[in-house]
């Protein structure tokens, strides 16, 4: 198992020769299309996951990958969980990850994706919820 | 005339520290509407600032207004007497959840006045949001709920959690036999929400639902049998969407849509807030959204001597507050309610022809079912239960270099 990548720098900024890298996984999986998922850098709710880069069928719908996602970190379906495109908008469910590839691929090759739950509201800094370990435990384990 | 307008904002601090702390004074924190041509419109209901203040006033004072409160007893018999610094998206969702209470029982017309007698519905409806233990969605019930939702009594919630909490309780509340669903994921299953709506399980039971005799009902009107069972069963649907906009601000290509929610007649408005400040927001003028906000502490009400409970505190006198779009906080719920079936396919049509305006890109995605994938778990071997997790390692079950390769 491979060290939590989601907590230290972006993916860009960590890795350099990207280009390159899409260059030569294309050519061996011409079918397969290069997915970075990092979690947002404020998320508080959600784990992180253990993989960044994936390889992804051309014609998967995105609500299959989201359906993995989710069951990968042990989500209760009742949880948050959205997936920004280039950290900006929600995709489409239904389209193909080629459809959303076609559209949104970085030019250094790579599709990115960025997940986070929802944010919580309050001003009383004493009982923030993100400080308490209890409540991520009864979260990951689902009601 | 009491009030500021924007261009006098920089007087506003002298004016407040100079006066005396009263009613009229405290008016002052509020600017009135701004001089605008531009169309208000408030759940649905379109109004012109010229020649319809009064009667925008009165739509907003008529919506139930939740605050923090104090003194009220304690939650869990030895938890927290106010909400104060944690509750205001609780009372967020207390009046989203309110405003599908009214449309139900009391209709989108109905206005509150001041003084007036009100009709024995109204105090149901009230009453189901008192701050006492056995209220259907009372703070009590919400904050203790929401430990199921891996939230414990205090703590913050987002519009999700709230959502979650609020289908739990309305499941009690047979008087307003809602059904209530929450579409996750940024897409809306018709199918889903028609199964819900025409379930009859909660009035499986004769005695449970003695007015589902269509000679009751129907008498004198002409509909097919098929057509009458279908209305019989159909429950008003209270439609939760939680999204999430943008990741640090919302991004600008959504805001056309989000002010088309507040332009449908199905509109409940919407909660979310700015950072850490949860708002109800009811609608919206120009490039500002129109909200109520729960960030005043009042004390709690109870029934007076003559069994009457005092309701001023629960209706917001003066006018509401506004803040620019672009300030929202991304996560946010849009809330509808469709009363009937014919509702909930003419609000369907609304969201297809929403997504056909140039500039507006979709919130969320409106399909007729699940895809495939969701509902066979023959196609992809992948069922919603425990054993996923299992499964899971044989999609994973290959690597190249540092890649995940899936095998789906």
């Amino acid at each position: 198992m491979q060290p939590d990548s989601s907590s230290s720098r972006p993916f860009k900024q960590r890795r350099t020769a990207r280009m390159q890298e899409v260059a030569e996984i294309r050519m061996k999986y011409p079918n397969k299309i290069p997915v970075v998922v990092e979690r947002y850098q404020k998320e508080k709710t959600l784990p992180p996951l253990t993989r960044t880069k994936y390889l992804v069928s051309q014609d998967l719908p995105l609500s299959q990958f989201v359906v993995t996602l989710r069951t990968r970190l042990y989500l209760a379906s009742s949880q948050t969980f959205y997936l920004l495109v280039n950290n900006k908008g929600l995709p489409n469910m239904s389209i193909t990850m080629q459809e959303l590839y076609q559209d949104n691929q970085d030019e250094d090759g790579f599709l990115y994706l960025t997940y986070a739950s929802q944010e919580m509201f309050g001003s009383s800094p004493s009982i923030n919820p993100s400080a308490n370990p209890v409540s991520l435990g009864m979260l990951l384990s689902g009601p | 005339p009491a009030f500021l307008l924007v261009s006098a904002l920089c007087d506003f601090q002298e004016v407040v520290v100079a006066s005396t702390l009263t009613y009229d004074t405290l008016r002052f924190e509020y600017e009135e509407f701004p001089e605008t041509k531009e169309p208000v419109w408030i759940l649905g209901r379109e109004y012109s600032v010229f020649t319809e203040k009064e009667e925008i006033l009165l739509d907003v004072t008529s919506r139930l207004w939740f605050t923090y409160r104090k003194n009220f007893p304690a939650i869990g018999g030895t938890g927290p007497t106010s909400d104060t610094g944690w509750g205001c998206m609780l009372r967020c969702g207390q009046m989203i959840f309110a405003q599908a209470l009214v449309c139900r029982h009391l209709g989108r017309d109905w206005r509150w006045i001041k003084g007036k007698r009100q009709m024995d519905n109204y105090f149901s409806v009230l009453n189901a949001f008192i701050d006492k233990k056995d209220s259907y969605y009372s703070i009590h019930q919400i904050a203790q709920m929401g430990v199921g939702e891996g939230k414990s009594i205090g703590q913050w919630y987002g519009p999700n959690t709230v959502a979650q909490v609020l289908k739990k309780l309305a499941a009690f509340d047979t008087w307003s036999s809602l059904a209530v669903h929450i579409a996750m994921d940024n897409t809306v299953v018709m199918e889903e929400i028609r199964r819900l709506c025409q379930s009859n399980l909660p009035c499986a039971g004769a005695a449970a639902c003695p007015a589902v005799e269509p000679d009751v009902l129907y008498n004198g009107y002409p509909e097919e049998a098929g057509v009458r069972d279908r209305l019989s069963l159909w429950k008003p649907l209270v439609l939760l969407i939680p999204l999430r906009l943008g990741l640090t601000e919302i991004n600008e290509a959504y805001i056309e849509t989000l002010k088309h929610c507040f332009m449908m007649p199905q509109s409940l408005g919407v909660i979310g807030g700015k950072p850490n400040s949860a708002h109800y927001f009811i609608g919206y003028v120009g490039e500002e959204l129109i909200y109520l906000d729960p960030h005043t502490t009042q004390p709690a009400v109870e029934p007076n001597d003559s069994g009457c409970l005092p309701d001023e505190s629960f209706h917001c006198q003066h006018p509401p507050c506004r803040m620019s779009i672009a300030e929202l906080d991304p996560s946010i719920a849009v809330g509808f309610f469709c009363n009937t079936e014919e509702d909930f396919n003419n609000w369907c049509q609304q969201i297809r022809k929403l997504s056909l305006v140039r500039g507006a890109l979709p919130m969320f995605e409106l399909v007729e079912r699940q895809p495939s994938h969701f509902s066979n778990p023959d196609v992809l071997n992948l069922t919603p239960d425990s054993s996923d997790a299992d499964r899971l390692e044989r999609f994973f079950d290959s690597e190249d270099e540092d890649f995940e390769i899936l095998s789906l």
